[in-house]
């Protein structure tokens, strides 16, 4: 593992990136490992990959590099051997279908929550391992729709860390990729679309005093608990008022 | 200051991967991994057989030239993804991602699927042994929006005072063999971007360990390196954090 530090150090004073290559390098904390991710992406397009899952990993291969072996080991693995303007990149080859896709969404989002895990408790990640199973299921996928993307899914992971809530949310799934929370009493309905980079987008209904009131908007995840105020959010994340989840 | 055993009673280790790999002193042929990871297929949830497709690039006409698809090895996962064995035909790779369980089930693991590889492939010689464990901090962040490195790790970069303004991140590798048990040492430690929780830092530390001279021919003895490696990694970790961070995972 090691190893890849040095050989990548190697190309990288053999190759000037900024002219060559590149648009950005995405630098990973622990191995000062620099991968081009431009060139990269459009590397893995070639392969057939889609945005999202070339997003995803890339993602992964940062964030986890020993548990993705083959990216550590061996597909960043440069081969110099003095040419100095070439270099060798492996990369997984897969057969890109519905079936794989949904395989490896369920993957990557099982291996990003494991990031976290941690802060999680037990039977949270279980529960929502089971909800992640039901709502990838090949089976019951619809093949125009796209697979969630990680940075959604990862929004959602730091939505719950962020709002600790009691009550685990309902999950649901955009036709275009986006997760969505979803909590439920009998009174009342909250549901937030995670996109990308902590962006949310929210709507509820509830009723007040007899009448039905309902709102929507968009936020940053960190204005959700403040944009939320106005409509007594403990009632749908506070274990009282007999909550249910969908 | 804790031991090797009480340090895995922290109640939330900061944990986010444990590795442990064995290098072959020679490669296998394909078929011996592949009749290896039918029989620990009954251990894990899935089984995916990994190819690769090798990019030569020019940096100097930009021309890419794909090569065929190889076969690279086989990847074994539980179903919740947490434990992962890779089967190369030159390695063998454990890891187990967060929630760590702690060395003992780990360890087992290990032992287990060893046995199972060995019967299989007839390969036992190991020329490299690797242990790394990746530690990530994640620190609430104080009124003012920072955190103080020195706070939480006994390591961490120099800097001199040229009037800068607080550091916005950091990153750096130590290598130094230790003094015992032959044991090479990599710590990496540095700042997390983006920190994975809203309103903190998080910085890693990452300890590798490795061994690659007068490796064990026995599994008695593999297994009491594997456990004296688990020690100076739990020594290095405890040697690097202070109280305060200490009290982030306890």
């Amino acid at each position: 593992m090691s190893l890849i530090h040095y050989e990548r150090r190697r190309n990288l004073g053999n190759t000037d990136w900024s002219k060559n290559w590149s648009s950005f390098a995405v630098m990973h904390p622990s191995y000062e490992l620099g991968i081009e991710s431009g060139r990269v992406g459009k590397l893995l397009g070639q392969l057939g990959h889609s945005e999202g899952a070339t997003n995803a990993i890339l993602d992964t291969v940062l964030n986890l590099p020993a548990a993705h072996g083959w990216w550590a080991d061996d597909v960043f693995k440069m081969a110099s051997g003095g040419t100095g303007n070439t270099e060798v990149i492996r990369f997984p080859h897969r057969e890109v279908t519905l079936e794989n896709r949904l395989y490896d969404t369920l993957a990557s989002f099982k291996v990003r929550t494991a990031q976290i895990a941690m802060h999680l408790a037990d039977g949270f990640r279980q529960r929502l391992f089971r909800q992640l199973d039901s709502l990838l299921c090949t089976e019951d996928w619809v093949v125009e729709d796209e697979p969630p993307k990680l940075a959604s899914f990862s929004t959602f992971l730091r939505l719950i860390l962020f709002l600790r809530p009691d009550v685990q949310p309902g999950l649901g799934a955009t036709q275009d990729g986006h997760l969505i929370a979803m909590w439920t009493t009998s009174s009342a309905r909250l549901s937030i679309e995670c996109l990308p980079n902590d962006q949310l987008r929210w709507v509820l209904s509830r009723c007040y005093e007899g009448s039905l009131e309902s709102a929507a908007g968009r936020c940053e995840l960190v204005r959700i608990r403040s944009v939320l105020e106005p409509y007594n959010p403990r009632a749908w994340f506070e274990h009282d008022d007999g909550l249910r989840t969908p | 200051m804790a031991d090797g055993d009480d340090w895995e009673q922290y109640s939330k280790p900061p944990i986010t991967e444990a590795a442990v790999q064995f290098q072959l002193s020679s490669s296998l042929a394909q078929s011996k991994v592949e009749k290896a990871a039918k029989k620990l297929a009954k251990f894990y949830e899935f089984s995916d057989e990994e190819h690769v497709t090798e990019f030569r690039l020019n940096a100097k006409t930009g021309k890419v030239e794909a090569g065929n698809p190889d076969w690279l090895g086989r990847k074994l996962n539980s179903k919740d993804r947490t434990d992962i064995l890779l089967l190369r035909t030159n390695s063998l790779l454990f890891s187990r991602l967060a929630p760590y369980q702690g060395w003992s089930e780990f360890q087992a693991r290990i032992e287990r699927d060893w046995e199972v590889w060995r019967k299989a492939t007839g390969a036992s010689s190991i020329s490299r042994v690797g242990m790394r464990y990746i530690n990530r901090l994640d620190i609430p962040l104080g009124p003012d929006a920072t955190v103080n490195v020195d706070h939480y790790l006994n390591v961490g970069p120099k800097f001199p005072d040229v009037g800068a303004l607080a550091m916005t991140g950091f990153s750096m590798q130590v290598r130094r063999p230790l003094a015992a048990d032959e044991l090479d040492l990599i710590l990496n430690t540095g700042t997390v971007v983006p920190p994975p929780l809203v309103g903190n830092a998080s910085l890693t530390l990452d300890i590798d360990l490795s061994r690659s001279r007068d490796l064990p021919k026995g599994e008695t003895e593999l297994w009491t390196l594997l456990n004296a490696m688990r020690s100076h990694k739990n020594r290095v970790f405890e040697a690097c954090i202070t109280p305060a961070a200490r009290e982030l995972f306890s």
